[in-house]
């Protein structure tokens, strides 16, 4: 049998939750996406993942793009 | 969401540059056989960095002094080193390229903004007159936000067909550290917890701001820049379709 950690489907599982509430920073200007928050002005909802944001979405506090964002814990605060 | 000032100094720390470093040997040649009409935009543009950078250079020590958490005022300090280092390269600039004339090459509107809006701001922040959020509203979100966010794409844009490598890659380094003190001048109004007319003076303030370059910024840049500050505003719960959002009240209900 499996140990409950190692069944399958739970690794999967384990990452998208995280992905779902998983913070990115823009590296340019210290703007962070919060998936809970979302970008209304930008068209983005509450609860979209940062990897569902369309390609032309652009950081709301200095315009960079998407690929300038990474995931971040840690924001310094 | 924006990130707190242990963020800011570290990268604020890794994106330290030489002003010095930057060759301008080949712009300062190339500069007389530019045409007129071209050397006169950009004139326009240079010696209002010139005068600009000097001015936020010489006007942030009260930001520091008047801020009440260590970790905040070592960000303002280490942004002040970054406007000496703007300031270096701009003088640099100038004295290649304008000839000492740049004093009398810059926007009416903003030796007004820099020289006189500024220090009065800065000077009254000192003297307890005013407090830290108009102080950052001004310096921050207006002045680096709206101002110089459009002059520099102004002059990026002019000179992206490498008329003048040297002075577009120092703008070009210039601009990247005006992205992260918008943003950190974000975080502060976001803690500062600003009053409603401060808030209403900013969302009031990107038409003017974005028009003190004159013709010199082209009409889709100033437009681009005002789109910017308010969704940056909004980022932050200002949201102009609310005349008067309050982010702080916004949070706390």
């Amino acid at each position: 049998m499996f140990a409950q950690e190692d069944r399958p489907g739970d690794a999967l599982v384990r990452s998208r939750a995280v992905a779902e509430t998983q913070l990115w920073i823009c590296e340019l200007c210290g703007y962070v996406y919060d998936p809970a928050e979302g970008d209304a002005d930008g068209g983005i909802k509450p609860g979209m993942r940062f990897e569902d944001i369309p390609g032309d979405w652009t950081c709301p506090v200095c315009g960079a793009n998407k690929d300038d964002f990474s995931p971040q814990d840690d924001i310094g605060l | 969401m924006i990130a707190g000032p242990r963020h800011f100094a570290a990268l604020a720390g890794r994106l330290r540059w030489d002003p010095d470093a930057l060759d301008l040997s080949y712009d300062a040649s190339r500069w007389p056989k530019l045409p007129p009409a071209r050397r006169a935009k950009l004139s326009t543009l240079l010696a209002g960095f010139w005068i600009a950078e000097y001015a936020v250079a010489e006007q942030l020590a009260p930001f520091a002094a008047v801020a009440d958490d260590p970790a905040v005022a070592a960000v303002f300090a280490a942004q002040r080193a970054d406007e000496e280092r703007h300031a270096r390269l701009f003088d640099r600039i100038a004295a290649g390229m304008l000839g000492g004339r740049a004093r009398g090459l810059a926007p009416p509107a903003v030796i007004e903004l820099f020289e006189r809006r500024l220090p009065a701001t800065a000077a009254a922040l000192a003297a307890g007159r005013t407090g830290l959020a108009d102080g950052v509203a001004l310096y921050h979100l207006i002045l680096e936000g709206i101002v110089l966010s459009a002059g520099q794409r102004a002059l990026l844009d002019d000179l992206a067909d490498g008329a003048l490598p040297g002075v577009r890659a120092g703008v070009e380094l210039v601009e990247r550290d005006e992205r992260w003190h918008v943003g950190f001048g974000l975080r502060c109004l976001l803690e500062l917890r600003p009053e409603r007319r401060v808030l209403a003076s900013l969302l009031d303030a990107g038409e003017s701001a974005a028009s003190a370059w004159g013709p010199a910024v082209p009409a889709q840049i100033r437009t681009r820049a005002v789109v910017q500050h308010r969704r940056r505003l909004a980022a932050i719960g200002v949201l102009p379709g609310r005349a008067l959002g309050h982010a702080a009240d916004d949070r706390a209900a």
